[in-house]
C-alpha cells in the first residue's frame, strides 16, 4: 500500500533526526521561548496535515480548526469524565477527528473548488455551534478549565514546560515525518494526480473517491492529535479554538508557507506564529496583516516561503 | 470485444445520445466520425463509465459494464484518452507515463512498454524530465497516447487526437495509431472530427449525427459514400 522504498525512508529520516537534535537545546533560551516553541510546533502539525488535503489533494478546507477542536475536546472529556489517560486520549482524539473527517469527507466527495470550501466552512461552524450549545457536555462558551496534564512518567512532570516541550517535539517530528513519507508514497502521488486532474486520475484507474476520503482521514487525524496535545498543555479549552478565524489562520500558514510542499506549511506555521508574537500589541489587526500577506504571496510568490527559498537556492547554485 | 447497443444518455435534461449502437472487434481500429456536438465524446464517456446511460447496454468481452465505476472500467482494460488530453501538467513526462501504468505491477513489461512509447515518440524521451504542462500541443497529444498505452489497454479509446494540431502532426499521430495497432495488436476506438484522416486509417467506421449512429462501413466504403463525401469530406 505504501509503495515506498527503505532507502527513501532512511534518507528522509536523516533530516528529521538532525532537526530534532538541533531543537533539543532550545529550552535553554528560557520559559517564554519554550512556551512559544510548543505552540508553534502544534501549529506545524496542523498546517502540515492541512497541506495533505489542500496542497497535495487539491481539496480546499476552511474547517480544519474544527478537527483540531474535536481532538482537544475528545481527549479532555475522556480524561475528565472517564478518567482515561491523556496518553491514550490524544490518540482517541485523533481517531474521533478522523470520524468527523469521514462525516464531512464522504458527503462532500463530489464537491469541487468553492463548493467544497463552503461545505467545509459550514461544517466548521456546525462543530463550533455544537461546542457552544451542548453545554451539559462541553460547558458551552465558558470552556473547560482544569484539564489534567499529561500523566508524569517516573520523575518527569509534564506540567513543567521543558518536559512538555520534548513531548511536543517528539510528536511533531514523528507526525511530520510520517506525513512526509506519505507524500513520497504511492498514495502521495495519487493525491497529486487527483489535484492535477480528477478525470485523468480516473482514467488511469485510480479509485478517486477512496483516496479523497483517505486524504481527509489522514489530515483530520493529525489535526486531532495536535488538538489533544494543545488541551493537555494549556489545560484550558473553549469553543474559540474551533472558529472560522482559526481555520483561516491554519490555511494562511499553509498558503503563505507554500502549499503542496509539506515543509512550506511548517515554515508558514513558524513565521506566522512568530509574527503573532511580535505583533501582540496590534492583535486586532492580525487578520488584516494575514490577508495582506496572502494576497502578496499569491501575487508574487505563488509557491510561498518555500518557493522563495527554492529560488534563492537555485540562484546560489546557478552562480557556481 | 466491445458492443454498444441502443444507448441513450443525457446531461441533465439535454439528451446527448438518442440511439447509439456500435461494435469493435479485437484487433480493429474503429473510428467514430461526426460533427461537433454529434455525441462522439459522450459515447466514449458512456463506455468509460463517466456517464451512466439512460438506457441501452454496453458489453465488453461478453460482460455488461454499465454501472461500473470509471476506475473499474480502466482495470478491465479499457483506457480512455480524453479530449483535452487528461495529463498531469505539474508532473514530468516520465512521471505521467509512470502514472499511466498505475494499476500494473509487472515491472519488466512496464519497462518494455516505456521503451515502446519512447520508440514511437522519441521526443518524449528527450523531454523526459520536462513538466507535461510545458509541452507543445502535439507533444502533449503524444504523451497522452503514450500514457494510455502504459496502462497496457485491451481497448484504447482516443477522443479527438487531432484536435488543435498542425496538419503534419495530425498525419504523424494517425500513422502512429496504425503502428500501435499493427505492432502491439491493440484494439483502438477513435472519435474524430477529421473524417478523412479517420477513415483512411481505420478498418471500420461509424457516422454519428445528432446522437444517432446513422451509418456504418469500412473506411473505404464510407470514403466512397455520397452523403459522407458531401457532409464530412467537403467534396
Amino acid at each position: 500500500m505504501l509503495g515506498i522504498s527503505r532507502k527513501v525512508v532512511l534518507e528522509t529520516a536523516k533530516y528529521y533526526i538532525v532537526a530534532a537534535l538541533l531543537l533539543i537545546p532550545l529550552p535553554l533560551a528560557g520559559d517564554y521561548v519554550t512556551h512559544v516553541a510548543i505552540l508553534v510546533m502544534l501549529y506545524t502539525i496542523t498546517a502540515a496535515s492541512l497541506d495533505i488535503l489542500v496542497g497535495y489533494t487539491g481539496r480546499l478546507s476552511l474547517g480544519h480548526a474544527a478537527f483540531f477542536a474535536v481532538g482537544a475536546y475528545t481527549s479532555t472529556l475522556l480524561a475528565m469524565n472517564l478518567g482515561v489517560s491523556p496518553w491514550i486520549g490524544i490518540f482517541a482524539g485523533g481517531i474521533m477527528a478522523s470520524i468527523f473527517g469521514l462525516i464531512l469527507g464522504i458527503p462532500s466527495l463530489k464537491l469541487r473548488g468553492p463548493y467544497l470550501a463552503i461545505a467545509t466552512l459550514g461544517f466548521g461552524v456546525v462543530v463550533w455551534l455544537m461546542l457552544i450549545n451542548l453545554d451539559w457536555l462541553t460547558r458551552g462558551p465558558l470552556g473547560i478549565p482544569g484539564i489534567p496534564p499529561l500523566p508524569s512518567i517516573g520523575p518527569i512532570d509534564f506540567r513543567n514546560k521543558v518536559s512538555f516541550y520534548y513531548v511536543a517535539l517528539l510528536f511533531t517530528v514523528i507526525s511530520i515525518f510520517l506525513l512526509h513519507l506519505l507524500t513520497k508514497s504511492r498514495a502521495g502521488r495519487i493525491f497529486v494526480a487527483i489535484r492535477e486532474d480528477e478525470d485523468a486520475a480516473l482514467s488511469i484507474g485510480v479509485d478517486v473517491p477512496l483516496f479523497k476520503v483517505y486524504a481527509f482521514l489522514v489530515a483530520t487525524f493529525f489535526a486531532g492529535i495536535s488538538g489533544g496535545l494543545y488541551a493537555h498543555y494549556l489545560r484550558y479549552i473553549s469553543p474559540e479554538i474551533s472558529t472560522l478565524s482559526e481555520s483561516i489562520y491554519m490555511l494562511s500558514m499553509t498558503i503563505i508557507g507554500g502549499f503542496g510542499t509539506l515543509i512550506g506549511p511548517v515554515m508558514g506555521a513558524i513565521v506566522l506564529s512568530l509574527l503573532q508574537e511580535l505583533l501582540r500589541s496590534y492583535l486586532e489587526y492580525r487578520y488584516l496583516i494575514y490577508g495582506l500577506l496572502i494576497v502578496l504571496v499569491m501575487r508574487f510568490f505563488p509557491k510561498g516561503i518555500y518557493g522563495i527559498i527554492e529560488l534563492f537556492l537555485e540562484k546560489a547554485g546557478g552562480g557556481k | 470485444m466491445l458492443k454498444v447497443d441502443n444507448v441513450s444518455a443525457a446531461y441533465g435534461k439535454a439528451l446527448a445520445l438518442k440511439e447509439v449502437s456500435l461494435r469493435v472487434e479485437k484487433g480493429e481500429i474503429v473510428s467514430l466520425i461526426g460533427a461537433n456536438g454529434a455525441g462522439k465524446t459522450t459515447t466514449l464517456r458512456v463506455i468509460s463509465g463517466m456517464i451512466r446511460p439512460l438506457k441501452g447496454e454496453v458489453t465488453f468481452e461478453g460482460r455488461s459494464i454499465v454501472g461500473l465505476e470509471p476506475y473499474q472500467i480502466t482495470s478491465i482494460g479499457i483506457i480512455h484518452v480524453p479530449e483535452g488530453r487528461g495529463l498531469f501538467p505539474e508532473m514530468t513526462v516520465r512521471e505521467n507515463l509512470e502514472m499511466g501504468a498505475f494499476l500494473r505491477t509487472d515491472k519488466d513489461s512496464i519497462n518494455e512498454d516505456l521503451e515502446f512509447v519512447y520508440s514511437l515518440f522519441p521526443v518524449l524521451k528527450e523531454r523526459e524530465k520536462q513538466l507535461a504542462g510545458t509541452l507543445s500541443g502535439g507533444e502533449q497529444q503524444m504523451l497522452a497516447i503514450g500514457k494510455g498505452l502504459m496502462g497496457n489497454p485491451k481497448l484504447l479509446m482516443l477522443d479527438e487526437p487531432s484536435l488543435g494540431l498542425a496538419p503534419m502532426l495530425v498525419d504523424k499521430i494517425f500513422e502512429t495509431i496504425v503502428q500501435i495497432n499493427k505492432e502491439k495488436g491493440t484494439t483502438i476506438l477513435v472519435a474524430e472530427q477529421n473524417a478523412y484522416m479517420a477513415l483512411t486509417s481505420s478498418h471500420r467506421a461509424y457516422v454519428i449525427e445528432n446522437g444517432v449512429t446513422v451509418m456504418e462501413g469500412t473506411g473505404e466504403e464510407l470514403l466512397g459514400n455520397e452523403h459522407v463525401r458531401k457532409a464530412y469530406l467537403g467534396i
